[in-house]
């Protein structure tokens, strides 16, 4: 199979390519980047060709692409793609507002290609062992979650609003909007929060926290920042505990680590030994085109994430609850 | 004249607690100054001529005009110091989550002294919003939403279950604070102790407030998270 990649912006663009690199019947076959110095470097970091246009790279014979741009191209290249007959795994969130996002989804069904949306955490070995106990009713009734998504500021176009689209809370929402409505199969249907920056002198908002209702009443508590600083153990945490009416479980994605200390300012560092959710999410990918199949992340899971989170800055801004 | 306090006897520590007091199941006879006796939330008694110390979340129980409230919460060892951390910062800024599986039925008495506890910390709310779990499904959860003025939003969770746990988590400008009680416990097996949720005679009587200070502030907490169920 031949992929290749649109995009190196967005930094699980490098562990996306590893993990390309490990399916031994897989081919990236090239690297379409317009910041020509950085496509020049992973092209020969990743022992593939770089292109500068994005019409010789999609004339290129190949089946997938993986985009990992700013948030607000993620249109434009997956508008391009579809156009051009790939199958598309594009980063999250899917776009920077609903309309792009139908637009998207649209275009892809149009031109028959897949369009899936890079949620790692689904192929994080404790988050799918929490989603088999509750399929198999071992929770109970789930009555409530409770979920963070805590980590460092990306800086660069993270922090610039035409660019990302948001700060923290879309960045650090949408991964667990998405797995609470793959637990529960329900859509959120009240969202109330409070946005703001704190940590970093930023216009862009680094915290924010989330109360969500679904449609079956079930109720959730999320917190979403850009909180943790380089001298943490740990580049942040995800995490989701589900209250259940037989038994509460929580899982916390990285916590098989074990302790590092050493001297210095950075004395404790946790050291993951986990399984990596990025090579299983981009596994997935490329079995879901051998299979023909639809993604198992698709793009409607990509834009009802999205609305949660847009949903949030909307709520905030008018300090009421946003119905959806 | 006898001060006696309600409290749950398995959260007082013994060791840190330097007054002299004695454990009673009724004050006659007493020749102790201070004296605990078990609060099960309706045993409270009104004992005139004595000072009756008693905890915010049993206050719905209470009778009797020489009352003074304590706040469980803001008596753990654990509270305090993460308090004096907090308030290292001039004017704090960032996230605070507080997370508790309590042992009892659904008690809004609770949630009202935790965030009377939680404004002492970071002053007066300018948002408080309430989230209950469906009715008729146990445990019951709630979810407390605040924004606090100078720049603090909190989650406050409650699950009203079978076990005691307290999670606290602050993330501040440069300045992150996690505390699990679980994780915190001294011994394993954990069931051996109470410890870390314990706490100490001479907090209870250093902090408490007359009952009349405190009712004012409680009662509007009472009515943001929704009142008392009948």
């Amino acid at each position: 199979m031949k992929i290749g990649m649109m995009s190196f912006a967005h930094m699980h663009a490098y562990s996306y390519a590893d993990s390309l690199k490990k399916l031994q019947h897989v081919e990236l076959v090239g690297i379409f980047d317009d910041d020509v110095a950085r496509g020049k470097e992973v092209a020969k970091q990743y022992q593939t060709t770089h292109y500068i246009s994005q019409e010789d790279f999609l004339a290129l014979d190949m089946d997938a692409v993986i985009i990992c741009s700013e948030n607000v191209r993620h249109k434009e290249m997956v508008r391009n793609a579809a156009k051009a007959g790939k199958h598309i795994l594009c980063e999250k969130p899917i776009a920077t507002n609903l309309e792009d996002a139908q637009e998207m989804i649209d275009v892809c069904e149009h031109h028959g290609v897949i369009l899936q949306i890079a949620f790692p955490v689904r192929f994080s070995a404790p988050i799918i062992r929490l989603k088999e106990l509750i399929d198999r009713g071992e929770l109970g009734e789930i009555i409530a979650f409770r979920t963070t998504n805590r980590g460092q500021n990306p800086g660069g176009w993270f922090i610039e609003q035409e660019q990302s689209g948001g700060g923290a809370v879309l960045d650090h929402t949408v991964h667990m909007v998405d797995i609470m409505r793959w637990y529960l199969g329900r859509e959120v249907t009240e969202v109330n929060a409070i946005v703001d920056s704190y940590f970093h002198g930023v216009d862009i908002d680094d915290a924010g926290i989330l109360t969500l209702e679904f449609e079956n009443g079930v109720i959730a508590s999320h917190d979403a920042s850009w909180s943790r600083f380089s001298e943490y153990p740990t580049w942040g945490d995800v995490t989701v505990e589900v209250i259940g009416s037989k038994q509460t479980v929580k899982v916390d994605a990285f916590q098989e680590h074990f302790r590092l200390f050493t001297s210095g300012s950075k004395s404790l560092t946790n050291v993951f030994y986990g399984n990596d959710m990025d090579f299983g999410l981009i596994q997935d990918f490329v079995n879901c085109i051998e299979e023909q199949r639809q993604p198992s992340i698709s793009g409607k899971d990509g834009l009802k994430a999205l609305q949660v989170a847009l949903a949030a800055y909307q709520s905030s801004k008018t300090k009421t609850k946003v119905k959806l | 004249m006898v001060n006696v306090i309600y409290a749950n006897i398995d959260r007082i520590n013994r060791l840190t607690t330097t007054v002299d007091v004695a454990v009673v199941d009724s004050i006659d006879h007493t020749t102790e100054k201070t004296v605990l006796l078990e609060s099960n939330h309706s045993n409270i008694q009104d004992f005139s001529n004595h000072t009756v110390y008693v905890p915010a979340s049993a206050l719905q129980h209470v009778k009797g005009e020489k009352v003074k409230v304590y706040h469980e919460l803001a008596q753990y060892p654990f509270f305090q110091q993460a308090r004096s951390m907090i308030h290292r910062n001039d004017s704090p800024k960032g996230v605070f989550r507080l997370r508790r599986v309590l042992a009892e039925e659904k008690n809004d008495f609770v949630i009202a002294s935790d965030l009377y506890v939680l404004s002492s910390l970071f002053g007066e709310a300018e948002i408080i919003d309430v989230k209950h779990s469906r009715g008729g499904l146990d445990p019951q959860h709630v979810i407390v939403t605040v924004k606090y003025g100078d720049g603090v939003m909190a989650h406050v969770d409650y699950t009203f279950t079978s076990k005691e746990i307290i999670e606290l988590e602050w993330s501040g400008i440069n300045q992150i604070i996690e505390f699990k009680s679980d994780e915190m416990n001294p011994m394993d097996p954990g069931h051996l102790t109470t410890l870390p949720l314990q706490y100490n005679v001479d907090s209870i009587l250093e902090t408490a407030v007359e009952l009349d200070v405190v009712a004012p502030e409680l009662a509007k907490y009472q009515e943001a998270i929704g009142g008392v169920e009948a």
